[in-house]
């Protein structure tokens, strides 16, 4: 009896125990193990620092970030072609070594793959800023290697520095692009400061467009139009790309930010923000006024707790009816709506709801209002007066959601009879979470009724936490 | 389908009954053995046990075998049962992948896997059987055993390593870069000297999962 006589599932089971590189040689074996480790996604993402590194036993107890990286020597045959491998995500630091090793698996495989996602791993909130000074761009080498002959479509979800990655090529190939900008932890002042630099480089790195930069040295503030002025005319847009994510905070005020980008990618249909800011409806204003065209929309928003912002109200800053109408209302091929805040609701947020009988996922979930420390305790709680009528009205005028993720509020409790009328009007919905303020009403609904309902896949009833 | 009043005698009682192996060697076995190989579990549910004295007939068993995993249970009789089941784990669309270990392998199952690795190509037979009788641990101990073999290892190092046939995946559009195929064809001239002597058959390309 030989190797290959095994069924696949013990193949499989060997398999789970191998690295990305021995799989790799693995795929190379004959036809059958090439077909498994392909079809089972054994390679389609390759963490360089999970794989590339030697455990430090001294380190083994400290967290991942304040380890030590010691990566095995990278020899030139380090990597071997895989025959059929389309797909590659590669997790990458913003570190030369990191890159190197990128580079040499991309000139490896490069020929075959269809699809590449570049992501980065989050950075720890200890050193926020380093990287902002950061004037070199590493992954800049990469360009050559990252644009394959058969790609058709990359994600990049990296940070900024990962952009200049633009040309001409890669302009008919990106489909997805995620761009940060932001602060890692609470925004402050300086942190302004250095995301509107990053934007201009983006900008100027996105090509066309001409960028007379007059600030002077070291100048927190300064406004796009008079100390930076932008010719935009000649701007090079990325037509494929439907799928953006930001973290920034341009959404706040700076329009003239907002409609470059708007010109550098015209075809937006997915958009998620996440923000700080001290107003939450001029953000939206900006997003719904500009996008009209969006199908998913996702914003999270935190407070900017900079000094000049400590007389701010934080009811500005709630989710309201207010808000769900500008986007209902401005946002009329809306499919998805994800929003998570402080959260004060009244019926008339439903009614609005029931104004686009297309929405497949709604969450509006309460979280506070984030990047802040607030004592008192009316923040904390949502306020929300949602009747059982109006969530019956809701669920009938919605007959093709599929997911709904929202906060019911302390005024009504969610009875199996109730949760039974629901259902029956959504015969699509997968997902049910219903979050409410109460401790014990979670006692009401039971594991019962889920499997009184085969359509649900997930279902959760209780208080936010779960 | 078993009654309760069977489980509870199944589960309880220090019962012994017998099987036998495909050469018709006859062994007895307990809870043990029972309690760990969910094929003989299931197959005590289903069959009548009234009459204990008939033996099981396992078909596709060696004696040597089944005479291994049944020392095999005994040695784990008081490990943890409930073994959680990972068969879930192999989510098609797992985010990222990560391999699990394989360097936790007790030192008495060290000792117990050796006395297959030594003999050529009983390894393969002791984890179907393994497979075959359900028994979780001994196809775990297994299958670390191979891939703690493979690791390392080049492809033609475990083509030698596992006597098996040289058939280049990428046919078509995704054939290796000349240097890859010049370098494996070279090697794959002593392979099919190999071949002729070997009894492996090349299977053909498993089908693509949607």
């Amino acid at each position: 009896m030989f190797l290959n006589d095994f069924p696949t599932e013990i193949l499989n089971q060997i398999f789970t125990h191998l690295s990305f590189i021995d799989l790799s040689y693995c795929a190379n074996v004959c036809q059958r193990w090439n077909s498994i480790v392909i079809n089972y996604n054994y390679l389609t993402t390759f963490n360089i620092e999970q794989e590339m590194t030697i455990p430090h036993d001294e380190y083994q107890n400290t967290s991942s970030f304040h380890r030590k990286l010691i990566y095995r020597p990278v020899t030139s045959n380090l990597f071997i072609f895989v025959p059929n491998l389309k797909y590659l995500r590669i997790i990458v630091k913003k570190e030369k070594e990191d890159l190197k090793i990128a580079k040499q698996l991309l000139q490896v495989q490069g020929k075959t793959l269809e699809k590449i996602i570049v992501d980065s791993p989050p950075y720890s909130n200890d050193e926020p800023d380093e990287r902002f000074h950061d004037e070199t761009d590493l992954i800049h080498d990469l360009t050559d290697e990252l644009i394959t002959p058969n790609l058709r479509e990359l994600i990049l979800n990296a940070r900024l520095p990962i952009v200049s990655i633009w040309n001409e090529k890669s302009r008919q190939i990106i489909r997805k692009v995620a761009i940060d900008v932001g602060h890692q932890s609470q925004s402050n002042c300086w942190s302004c400061y250095y995301s509107f630099g990053n934007w201009l480089k983006f900008f100027e790195m996105c090509g066309g467009m001409k960028i007379t930069d007059n600030r002077a040295d070291h100048a927190p503030f300064f406004s796009p139009s008079e100390d930076v002025q932008i010719d935009s005319t000649n701007v090079k847009s990325f037509p494929l790309v439907e799928y953006l994510s930001l973290r920034t905070n341009i959404f706040r005020n700076q329009n003239g930010f907002v409609d470059l980008l708007l010109k550098i990618f015209p075809n937006i249909k997915q958009f998620e923000l996440e923000t700080w800011t001290q107003e939450y409806s001029s953000s939206i204003d900006v997003i719904v006024d500009n996008l009209i065209n969006l199908e998913h929309l996702k914003v999270r928003i935190w407070w900017c707790c900079g000094r000049k912002y400590k007389h701010y109200s934080l009811e500005q800053l709630y989710i309201n009816d207010n808000i769900i109408n500008k986007i209902i209302s401005k946002l009329p091929k809306l499919l998805s709506i994800d929003l998570e805040g402080h959260l004060e609701f009244s019926d008339t947020c439903l009614e609005i709801l029931n104004n686009n009988k297309n929405l497949k996922n709604i969450i509006l979930k309460h979280g506070g209002i984030a990047g802040h420390k607030i004592n008192d305790e009316s923040y904390t709680q949502p306020i929300i007066h949602f009747s059982e009528n109006a969530l019956i009205e809701f669920a009938k005028s919605h007959p093709l959601l599929d997911q709904l993720e929202i906060n019911i509020g302390q005024s009504m409790v969610p009875t199996i009879g109730f949760l039974t009328k629901f259902i029956q009007h959504c015969p699509k919905l997968k997902i049910l979470k219903l979050y409410v303020v109460e401790n014990d009403v979670s006692l009401l609904v039971d594991d019962k009724f889920k499997t009184s309902c085969p359509q649900l896949e997930t279902f959760y009833v209780g208080i936010s936490k779960e | 389908m078993a009654t309760n009043v069977e489980e509870t005698y199944l589960y309880s009682s220090p019962t012994t009954f017998k099987v036998s192996s495909k050469d018709g060697e006859i062994f007895d076995i307990d809870d043990s053995f029972i309690n760990q190989s969910k094929t003989i579990k299931n197959m005590l549910n289903v069959l009548d046990i009234a009459d204990n004295h008939m033996p099981i007939p396992l078909q596709n068993i060696k004696g040597t075998m089944l005479n291994a995993a049944i020392v095999f249970c005994k040695y784990h009789k008081n490990d943890l049962l409930s073994i959680p089941d990972d068969e879930d784990e192999d989510d098609f669309e797992r985010d990222a992948y990560e391999p699990r270990r394989s360097d936790d392998i007790s030192e008495w199952d060290k000792e117990f896997i050796k006395q297959f690795t030594v003999e050529e190509g009983t390894l393969f037979d002791i984890i179907m059987a393994a497979n075959y009788l359900d028994i979780k641990a001994l196809l775990a101990v297994g299958c670390k055993t191979i891939a703690n073999m493979v690791r390392g290892k080049n492809s033609d190092q475990v083509r030698q390593m596992f006597n098996i046939s040289y058939d280049p995946p990428g046919e078509g559009l995704n054939t290796p870069r000349n240097s890859v195929t010049s370098k494996e064809s070279g090697d794959n001239q002593l392979l099919t000297t190999q071949e002729k002597e070997s009894r492996c058959k090349t299977p053909s390309p498993e089908l693509m999962y949607d």
